[in-house]
């Protein structure tokens, strides 16, 4: 049982760890709107600037099957 | 992120409200903006409230964005974001870290009180006791805070409120808790002290949330839009803007074509056709002649006038109007809801209990007589009534908003189900609210109508207007119509052909038409006649049977004149002994006061004074922003059947609601019963009362989640879409 004198504290610790990285990050303002981020990461249109080229390439391999 | 402000002198970002941005798509091209317009840095929507904030690199170019907005067919409106809008935002993530500091301490101290309910003795008893204690302290002094702020004022200011109780349980806990640990025998709470306000925080945090969200920034758009006026300089005759608020009496405003009216007065142009449905609620422009008043909100469909400033702002009839509403809203003795009544009541009467019980107890056996009261007021706690009917009430909201509905009081969602009338408007409500073409009683030929076209398309007149914009729509051989005269009131005249035309009103005796004619003659001979008028909203017939079925009383009033009135109930078979017409605002509102239970739909300020008397009140889409700030409820969507779904809402959460209540009461009386007799302990009612709020969350969830409309709805709505489909 002597464990627990290690245990105890070490599970406090990072509990608080991780309210202190949740209190961070809603005071960054992460939590201020739940709607549109959800919708953002529909986007891939910033995919099709940087692998345009790649994707290219790709249409005239199924055009030329 | 790079911070925007380290590039240099930037000038202050704009916030628009934007209207019509419904999916994903409409996000990405509103976003994109910042990729297309030269000049803007960053654009940010926020969908959840329907703005966008904007940032620019070095000037400011809303004008850009705007026209921006609107190529993609959006609406925009700048809005000022105030301070207001900041301290909510704070207050939100304020308490978001109060719930996150007693979910965090709640957590660990379970992890405690657990081993020591499973018989940790000794040194370990001794330091999980202190350690809960420790962990408690957060909880206390932050997170339960705004509770024991409520308790505080209570003591000052003797109002008495729901969170009393939750206070008194709160201190009552904490003290005796803590006098059991250091005095080392007894039970300790804290471990559901620290549940009980976790709870309680998220489900106040989820209700403001969603009250915040969907309520705040669509009311936010200015009333008169004008913020600043053109006026003719006294001295140099020149055309010049100045804000709105320093015009004086007498100034020379000028109004362009489309414009509202920003003042009441005289027309100085000769004459001036007015939209005047803000004030009449009728569809059919007047005509003011030069000398005639002018009222503030009134729509100009004229060329540009200008008009002489009698009276502006809160002086205006418009402003009178609206200062009129506010006293009517304070009036208006807000309803207690169910919720918060019940609650009350059920706390008190547990207290009292449980002092009683104390005082008449302790004379037998101290310890146990504090064991079994103390066992009570924590099973017996309002959390259940305080925390599911909340819940229950945000979901159905959150359900209601999803089709379109935005309830601004959850009362009146509750209200809802005890309404026995429905009092509809006709403009706008139950019409489309605007001059279109109906039908032709007789239809000319393609020539007669190119003539038609030619001789109507200077016209300023409404009614020309809408047929113009009609005919322009078919393909017309060209013709030259000569000599075409407009004579006031009596219509208009040319030559084609060696043959005379003439335009003119048709005015039909004993016609029980709701339209107005016009037909043209050829050498004095009828050759075509035509319908104009409001058009009556497809679903608004199908709807008003589908209420009647539902025993729902129907009334149809309006400002406008009898003939047109009569004529639209008779087509939505409302009994004529139902329809009141030529109705002033003041007279809308005597009647609605007479009766009981009433609910009000109705758009336009003339309606306003009337919404706030009745018992619930609707605004359809369009309708005017003093109306949205007299009613409860807005219907985001351009559909009438919003109603049905709004009424099976309100009945569905009015009886998740009862369910609950039914359940809570079981358990309060049966538990009650057995803590005081002896058989449950603070230990085991510690366990019981977040059981029986788990149960009654699952109630409010069940309840709402599974909401199905009415079939016919459903295929009303299907109809609908077919139509839109043969449309496009």
């Amino acid at each position: 049982m002597e464990a627990l004198i290690f245990m105890v504290p070490i599970a406090l610790a990072l509990g608080f760890c991780f309210l202190g990285a949740f209190i961070w990050a809603n005071n960054s303002g992460q939590f201020d709107d739940l709607v549109t981020p959800a919708h953002r990461m529909l986007n891939d249109d910033d995919l099709e600037k940087t692998n345009n080229n790649e994707r290219e390439v790709n249409n005239e391999s199924t055009t030329s099957i | 992120m790079i911070n925007s402000n380290t590039l240099g002198v930037t000038s202050p970002p704009s916030t628009f409200f934007i209207e019509g941005m419904k999916c994903s798509k409409c996000l990405f091209k509103i976003e994109n903006i910042q990729n297309e317009v030269k000049g803007i840095k960053k654009v940010q929507v926020d969908m959840s409230k329907s703005i966008a904030h904007v940032n620019y690199h070095y000037d400011n170019f809303d004008q850009n964005f705007l026209e921006q907005v609107s190529a993609l067919g959006f609406q925009a409106k700048k809005i000022d974001e105030d301070k207001s809008g900041q301290l909510l935002k704070n207050e939100n993530r304020k308490t978001l870290n109060r719930i996150g500091v007693a979910a965090a301490c709640m957590g660990n101290i379970m992890l405690f009180s657990i081993s020591n309910y499973a018989g940790a003795e000794g040194s370990y008893r001794f330091w999980f006791d202190w350690l809960s204690f420790l962990l408690f302290l957060p909880v206390l002094f932050y997170s339960a805070r705004p509770f024991l702020q409520q308790g505080v004022s209570f003591l000052k200011t003797r109002t008495p409120n729901i969170d009393i109780p939750i206070a008194l349980v709160i201190v009552l806990g904490t003290l005796l808790s803590t006098y059991h640990l250091l005095s080392n025998k007894g039970d300790i709470y804290f471990d559901s002290l620290a549940a009980l306000v976790f709870l309680l925080l998220c489900s106040r945090y989820l209700l403001t949330r969603i009250q915040q969200t969907y309520l705040s920034t669509n009311f936010m758009l200015p009333f008169i839009e004008a913020k600043t006026v053109k006026y003719a300089d006294p001295i140099s005759k020149k055309i010049a803007t100045k804000p709105i608020q320093q015009v004086v009496f007498g100034d020379h405003i000028l109004i362009q074509a489309g414009e509202k009216f920003p003042i009441d007065g005289h027309l100085i142009s000769s004459t001036a056709y007015v939209n005047m449905s803000i004030l009449t609620g009728e569809t059919i422009p007047e005509k003011v002649i030069q000398g005639q008043m002018i009222y503030a909100g009134t729509e100009n469909l004229s060329d540009d006038v200008l008009v002489e400033s009698i009276k502006t702002g809160d002086h205006t009839r418009v402003g009178q109007l609206i200062k009129q509403l506010d006293r009517e809203i304070h009036s208006k003795t807000p309803l207690t809801s169910l919720a918060d009544k019940a609650a009350q009541w059920f706390t008190l009467l547990i207290i009292g209990i449980g002092f009683l019980f104390f005082a008449l107890y302790s004379q037998v056996n101290f310890d146990e007589a504090i064991r079994r009261s103390l066992a009570l007021i924590i099973l017996a706690c309002p959390c259940a009534l305080a925390l599911a009917i909340p819940l229950t009430q945000s979901l159905s909201l959150m359900k209601a908003i999803k089709s379109g509905i935005i309830i601004k009081k959850a009362e009146a969602l509750e209200r809802i189900t005890k309404i026995t009338n429905i009092v509809f408007d006709k403009t706008g409500t139950l019409t489309n609210g605007q001059f279109e073409f109906i039908k032709w009683q007789m239809e000319p030929n393609k020539i007669d109508k190119s003539v038609l076209l030619e001789l109507e398309k200077n016209s300023r007149h409404p009614i020309a207007k809408s047929l113009v914009q009609f005919l322009s729509h078919e393909q017309l051989p060209h013709t030259e119509v000569l000599q075409i005269k407009e004579i006031i009131g009596q219509g208009v005249s040319g030559v084609f052909n060696q043959h005379q035309y003439q335009v003119k009103a048709l005015w039909q005796k004993n016609s029980n038409s709701p339209f107005t004619s016009i037909g043209l003659y050829r050498d004095g001979q009828l050759v075509a006649s035509a319908d104009l008028g409001d058009k009556i909203k497809k679903e608004a017939a199908p709807l008003i049977k589908q209420l009647q079925q539902l025993k729902y009383k129907i009334f149809l009033l309006s400002g406008d004149n009898q003939r047109v009135v009569e004529g639209i109930g008779k087509q939505l078979g409302i009994p004529a002994e139902q329809i009141f017409s030529e109705l002033s605002p003041e007279e809308k509102q005597s009647f609605i006061k007479q009766k009981n239970h009433c609910l009000m739909i109705g758009d336009g300020a003339n309606d306003s004074v009337a919404q706030a008397s009745s018992f619930v009140s609707i605004a359809v889409q369009g309708s005017m922003e003093a109306a949205l700030k007299a009613s409860d409820i807005y219907f985001n969507k351009h559909d009438l059947n919003s109603l049905l779904r709004l009424i099976t809402i309100a009945d569905r959460s009015l009886k998740t609601v009862k369910r609950n209540l039914a359940f809570s009461a079981i358990y309060n009386i049966t538990a009650g019963v057995l803590a005081l007799l002896g058989y449950i302990n603070p230990l085991v009612a510690a366990v019981l009362m977040p059981l029986s709020s788990l149960t009654v969350l699952t109630i409010s969830l069940l309840g709402t989640t599974y909401i199905q409309f009415p079939l016919t709805n459903k295929l009303n709505n299907l109809l609908q879409k077919k139509d839109l489909i043969w449309k496009h």
